[in-house]
């Protein structure tokens, strides 16, 4: 089972990265897992578990810079067979969404905290996993998920 | 630079989070915790790790009600220190630990497909 994270910096003093880290690190060994950033000085946390991430130059705030992400992701999932993409941010959960109408994919995005803005463009996955009950009321409480 | 803080963690007496702005899970308290520092926070900085005020951590509002917290802690024998430090990785490691963390994920990950 191929399974694709995307996460916009991979940083050392980040949380995420670290999870990020630790699910590849101790997951099962029947996944095999990819992961995709937008740069970070964290790439260090992978080095040690020979990881090596795939990192993208590209400006997320820009229209053109998200496409060219969009079409990278797109390429990259065809590639490599993913099955499932893990979404480490709200960025890449909403571009992610815009993957879904053209290939066959299943997608989780975690959340780590309360949004209250672009509930429109927000968290869409299949899947969402809160990281605590407190995120998860605050779904059910304002995005009605 | 710094690749890893938990040497800081451990030579620590007390772990400060005057948090006041922003949201989300506080890593830095769950880390905290596994490596059995008391910490000392305001409410803002619990959101997600929900440690309980007085058993597991110290929770104070403001500024002054750390001050206060940090003379009492200083002038006291240490045993609420170290009570609070247990039962607060205790926790953390119950609920966010990294074995029920991949599980979990390893179910989710399997359910989907």
């Amino acid at each position: 089972m191929k399974i694709l994270h995307l996460q916009t910096e991979l940083n050392l003093a980040c949380g995420i990265t670290r999870t990020i880290s630790q699910i590849i690190k101790n997951s099962s060994k029947e996944f095999e897992h990819h992961l995709i950033a937008l740069g970070g000085n964290g790439l260090s946390r992978f080095e040690t578990i020979n990881f090596n991430p795939k990192i993208l130059n590209l400006n997320r705030f820009s229209l053109i810079g998200a496409l060219k992400i969009y079409l990278f992701l797109l390429n990259y999932c065809k590639e490599h067979s993913i099955q499932i993409i893990h979404s480490h941010h709200r960025y890449f959960d909403t571009l992610v969404w815009f993957l879904k109408p053209v290939m066959k994919i299943k997608t989780i995005t975690s959340v780590q905290s309360k949004v209250f803005g672009k509930k429109v463009f927000s968290y869409k996955a299949d899947k969402l996993i809160a990281c605590s009950k407190t995120i998860k009321n605050h779904f059910l409480i304002n995005l009605n998920r | 630079m710094l690749k890893t803080c938990r040497s800081f963690y451990w030579g620590s007496t007390l772990f400060i989070a005057p948090i006041f702005s922003g949201a989300g899970m506080r890593i830095k308290i769950l880390e905290a915790a596994s490596c059995g520092i008391p910490i000392l926070m305001t409410p803002l900085a619990n959101l997600g790790v929900n440690l309980e005020g007085s058993k597991e951590a110290f929770i104070e509002d403001d500024i002054s009600g750390m001050i206060e917290s940090i003379k009492k802690n200083y002038n006291s024998n240490g045993s609420d220190l170290v009570n609070v430090s247990k039962s607060a990785n205790k926790k953390v490691r119950s609920i966010f630990g990294i074995e029920k963390m991949n599980k979990l994920y390893d179910e989710i990950f399997s359910e989907l497909l």
